[in-house]
């Protein structure tokens, strides 16, 4: 697709550099508007609609107004519940789950022995997935012989102190966050592309300039990646505020509701109740509250991420 | 290119010939011990029926009701698809399944178990035949059953016999458990399945309106609840939670002295277990009475989607699939079938007491208007049984809740 | 061409002294690094051990309590086992095509999209630079019916056009990734270039590309990996068995009622060790293909 020949530009002489520019900015983002317009614009309008009358897919699609939200807000207890449980979540998974992608992509960015090595197997929770993997976890959260309570016992923990993870509403969420940490490590990969792009001789002046590692790792390395460090937090809250299917396979929103997130309430209102129109007005709910959160991040972006190649 | 020719060439074959038409058939069996089956039934029909070929496609158990969901939104659904026998009312209620009885089912009525055939009738009419079923028994472990001194002839039929039965096996060292003998929510029995065993029933007459609260589901709630007190809630979550995934059986290993699970259990103790020496009854009631809701089944039913471009040969193939396909599917699975005829030819022990047991099986539709109440019954369950909260209160609010969902969707 | 320098405040101060103190430290980080990532290897491997332990069992081993490690005697014929219980090969053709054409599709369409945000002046395009991050943002339980709809109308059921075809247009995710990676990218390196008369998809193909494979190498493979092993979509839109991936492939060991463990975790492992053995093959050119270090000669 490198090819080198320039596509004849409509009227080119008639265009200011500005204008050119512009157009040529919509051919590059034709692709994505093109597929936005024709193939995800559409749905999500309809299940904008959809939000505002009882739709159940195949039997009924009546204009109700508000109601739908009316009775998520005041009347359903579920909702509230979901909601702070999936605030929960988030709330740690995501600050835990990059810290974890970068303190690794740090470690391997040390020129270590076994780089090869270690970076395939730090890969490998990308690639262990699909419902085997999500079982396998009970084994290690089992309480009895599980790796995880085995080794507080180890650490002297009373047997009776262990905790009982899926089956206990309060570390049901914790463990479903440990497995997000792990999830996460995979993203090392983000961290390290961008790593590879701080350039040595930063870290050597830096050094000569007699800074920490802590000190360089806060004035060279985390501004030249935070560009990354803000993509996976906006994407990150993103598919936080979205979990759901994990939950439904290991703990189906239990024990007591404990585990009842936001996208679970969803999948089930949509395809248990068959409520298409209540779920998507909760769809639509969680889509302004992300978009708020988008916001003031990309509000407070200005203050802490570094483009050394921004276009205003 | 090859493949838009043949289907070209197929095409006018087929206009040419007499109207024949291809079935799609959706179900989930896919493994290597089910395939074999099914493309035995599938190839008998097809060889009887030239001008109704049907092709069987597997889909997985947890993709299926929303990948049929979406057909049939598309209006482009399968033609046969087998089904979760809970929520055919649901589906007929919300216009996805066809009407049957307009086909000419109401007359099949008296070749299926009445207790199954119910599970697919909505306002009168028939919206799905029964294929296969299970009904719950009681397993016990007679090596353990003998070595703490009860007779492995004589297994428990009251609750209080299973109750005193179940502390003879328990075995402690120290503040653990390293076995116990039998609890109430292990194994696939829920409460409601056993305020059904007690004679009660967690609805209305009609299964719309849940009554939650009533006295025996309170009494069972409070059975359970003490149950567990005995052995001390953390006991038994910590015992739960080890065996919760499927990927671990306390029967098997002798961890749990007696489980109630379903007929189809005995073929996996043949594989995993071959040497465990266990017995197979009828789940205790509080009598010792058997009555019509002593044991809890589930299965699959066959519906004709709406949107079918063939309803008649649809059902034509569905009937002969209920009947004859479920006999083949008897002999060579351990699923019990539905149809009364179809299990006769099945001698095993197992398929024996499921058909006698079929009587005090109840099959349990999800109520159409608030098909998720099981999550909210749980919670409930949970939070009394676990988490010390009182039964009455806890069952009352998941009345209200499910009360609620019911005035929302009718 | 020199590159700019990001903007770092380090203020100057003395020359410590003591350098062969600083080597010391240097290499006690490495091997501190080194215990670090041997340990967190650990913890990564202990479920994909488990995989491998459980899919070498015998049957009657599998549900054994207290689990065992090592199974008495090894089934390697589990695999064997494994892969013909079902068109395995088929499926890994399928499975192959598809991500290597999602693969294509993302990394095109996705660093198209992405210089144009990033590099490229037009009115409204912090505005629909927020409507392609909001698309993220709206769960697809609720958009999966009229999806499947619109496509059913296009006649596109049974066919992998929409799995593949959306890819070529520009998905948020990446495109929000390769943006955040190009606007790292300094200005003057595409300056120059149109100083020299090169149009933008000049610039963008034989100056961005190159100076920024690690950044589209890490697309590649986690897109790869993300269709390899993706479940629910070819489930849903694929119809006909012959067109089914290895992730519906491995779905036939599981069942309702009774799940073939040893085979499930068995079939597993072979599935994913392609994508691992193509990631430890390759890794070397997504990490380390370039960097704004390497000589540019724009």
């Amino acid at each position: 697709m490198s090819r080198a020949s320039s596509p004849p530009l409509p009227r080119r002489q008639s265009l200011n550099g500005r204008q050119r520019e512009a157009l040529w900015g919509y051919l590059f983002i034709a692709p994505w508007l093109i597929g936005f317009l024709c193939f995800v614009l559409g749905p999500m309008l309809f299940s904008l609609y959809a939000s505002f009358t009882n739709y159940d897919i195949t039997s009924r699609f009546d204009w109700v107004g508000v109601r739908n939200y009316v009775q998520l807000l005041t009347q359903d207890s579920r909702f509230w519940k979901a909601l702070s449980n999936t605030a929960y979540y988030a709330v740690f998974a995501v600050p835990l789950g990059i810290a974890t992608g970068l303190l690794i992509a740090l470690l391997l960015n040390q020129e270590v022995r076994g780089q090869r090595l270690f970076r395939t197997i730090f890969f490998l929770p990308k690639v262990l997935t699909g419902v085997a993997v999500l079982l396998l976890w009970l084994w290690v959260f089992n309480p009895q012989v599980g790796l995880i309570n085995t080794a507080l016992y180890r650490l002297g923990v009373n047997e009776n102190n262990l905790p009982l993870w899926f089956s206990d509403p309060a570390w049901s969420k914790p463990a479903l966050i440990i497995m997000s940490m792990w999830a996460a490590a995979g993203g090392f990969m983000f961290y390290l592309a961008a790593l590879k792009g701080v350039p040595r001789d930063l870290y050597e002046s830096a050094q000569i300039d007699g800074a920490s590692p802590w000190r360089q790792f806060w004035a060279v390395t985390v501004p030249l990646i935070s560009p990354v460090i803000f993509f996976k937090l906006i994407t990150g809250i993103s598919g936080a505020m979205q979990f759901w299917s994990e939950s439904l396979i290991l703990t189906k929103g239990g024990p007591s509701d404990s585990t009842l997130f936001y996208g679970l309430y969803i999948w089930q209102t949509a395809f248990t109740d068959l409520r298409m129109g209540y779920a998507s007005a909760m769809a639509w709910i969680l889509l302004l509250i992300t978009l708020a959160i988008t916001g003031l991040q990309l509000w407070f972006s200005r203050r802490w991420v570094h483009y050394e190649g921004e276009v205003r | 290119m090859k493949n838009t020719l043949f289907l070209l060439t197929a095409a006018l074959l087929g206009s040419a010939g007499a109207q024949k038409v291809t079935l799609d058939l959706w179900a989930h069996w896919g493994s290597e011990q089910r395939r074999p089956t099914i493309n035995r039934i599938i190839d008998t029909w097809n060889k009887k029926n030239p001008n109704i070929q049907v092709k069987y496609t597997f889909v997985p158990f947890d993709q299926l009701p929303t990948k049929t969901l979406a057909a049939i939104a598309a209006k482009n659904p399968p033609d046969v698809v087998v089904i979760d026998i809970r929520t055919t009312t649901l589906r007929a209620a919300k216009n996805q399944a066809s009407n049957l009885s307009k086909l000419g089912a109401d007359k099949l009525q008296n070749q299926f178990y009445p207790n199954l055939w119910s599970t697919a009738t909505y306002k009168g009419d028939q919206y799905g035949l029964p294929f296969v079923t299970d009904s719950r028994f009681l397993y016990y472990n007679k090596d353990l059953f003998k070595e703490v001194g009860l007779n492995p002839a004589k297994p428990p039929t009251t609750w209080a016999e299973l109750e005193a039965d179940a502390k003879k096996l328990d075995k402690k060292t120290g503040p653990v458990y390293q076995r116990i003998g039998f609890h109430p929510l292990y194994g696939s029995f829920g409460l409601e399945s056993w305020v059904s065993n007690a004679g009660g029933s967690m609805w209305d007459e009609d299964r719309v309106n849940p009554r939650f609260a009533n006295p025996t589901a309170v009494k069972t709630l409070t059975w359970i609840k003490d149950w567990t007190d005995r052995l001390g809630a953390r006991n038994v979550q910590a015992f739960k939670s080890s065996f919760g995934s499927g990927a671990q059986d306390p029967f098997i290993s002798g961890k749990l002295g007696m489980i109630i699970d379903i007929g189809g259990y005995a073929a996996t103790l043949k594989k995993y277990a071959p040497n465990l020496n266990y017995g197979m009854v009828r789940i205790p009631t509080p009598t010792g009475q058997p009555g019509p809701g002593t044991s809890s089944g589930g299965g699959f039913n066959l519906e004709v989607p709406v949107g079918t471009k063939h309803p008649k040969e649809a059902f034509a193939f569905a009937r002969w699939m209920a009947t004859e396909g479920a006999r083949i599917w008897a002999q060579e699975q351990n699923d019990f079938p539905g149809a009364k005829n179809a299990s006769l030819s099945v001698t095993s022990p197992a398929f024996r007491m499921m058909s006698a047991n079929m009587k005090y099986t109840e099959v349990t539709p999800a109520p159409p208007y608030a098909p998720s109440y099981g999550t909210l019954l749980d919670k409930a369950t949970e939070d009394t049984v676990y988490r010390g909260q009182d039964p009455k209160q806890a069952l009352e609010e998941a009345n209200t809740q499910v009360q609620r969902l019911v005035n929302s969707n009718k | 061409m020199a590159l700019s320098r990001p903007e770092v405040q380090v203020r100057p101060r003395p020359l410590r002294t003591g350098g062969p103190r600083r080597v010391g430290g240097l290499k006690l980080g490495r091997l501190l690094a080194f215990a670090a990532l041997v340990a967190l290897s650990l913890m990564v491997l202990y479920p994909a051990l488990w995989m491998v332990s459980t899919s070498l069992k015998p049957d009657a081993q599998v549900f054994a309590y207290p689990p065992r490690w090592i199974p008495d005697p090894v089934m390697w014929g589990n695999y064997a086992k494994a892969w013909a219980s079902a068109p395995f090969t088929r499926y890994a053709v399928n499975s192959l095509l598809y991500a290597v054409s999602v693969t294509f599709g993302t990394v095109l369409s996705c660093s198209l999209a992405a210089y144009g945000f990033s590099k490229l002046r037009f009115p409204g395009r912090d505005f629909l630079f927020l409507v392609m991050l909001s698309t993220m943002m709206i769960p697809g339980l609720v958009t999966m019916v009229p999806q499947y709809v619109l496509f059913s109308k296009l006649g596109w059921i049974n066919t992998y056009l929409p799995l593949v075809v959306p890819s070529f247009f520009a998905g948020a995710f990446f495109t929000f990734l390769l943006r955040q990676y190009f606007m790292g990218v300094p200005n003057e390196l595409l300056e120059a270039a149109r100083m020299d008369g090169a149009n933008e998809l000049w610039i963008w193909g034989r100056v961005m590309l190159p100076l920024t494979t690690p950044a589209l190498a890490t697309v590649a493979i986690f897109t790869f990996d993300g269709a390899w092993n993706d479940y629910v979509n070819p489930l849903l839109y694929l119809n006909d068995e012959r067109l089914y991936t290895l992730q519906v492939g491995l779905a036939s060991f599981r069942s309702a009622n009774d799940t073939q463990w040893q085979l499930l975790m068995a079939a597993s492992v072979l599935v994913l060790l392609p994508v691992l053995l193509i990631f430890f093959v390759f890794q070397k050119y997504f990490i380390e293909g370039a960097s704004l270090t390497g000589s540019v000669k724009g």
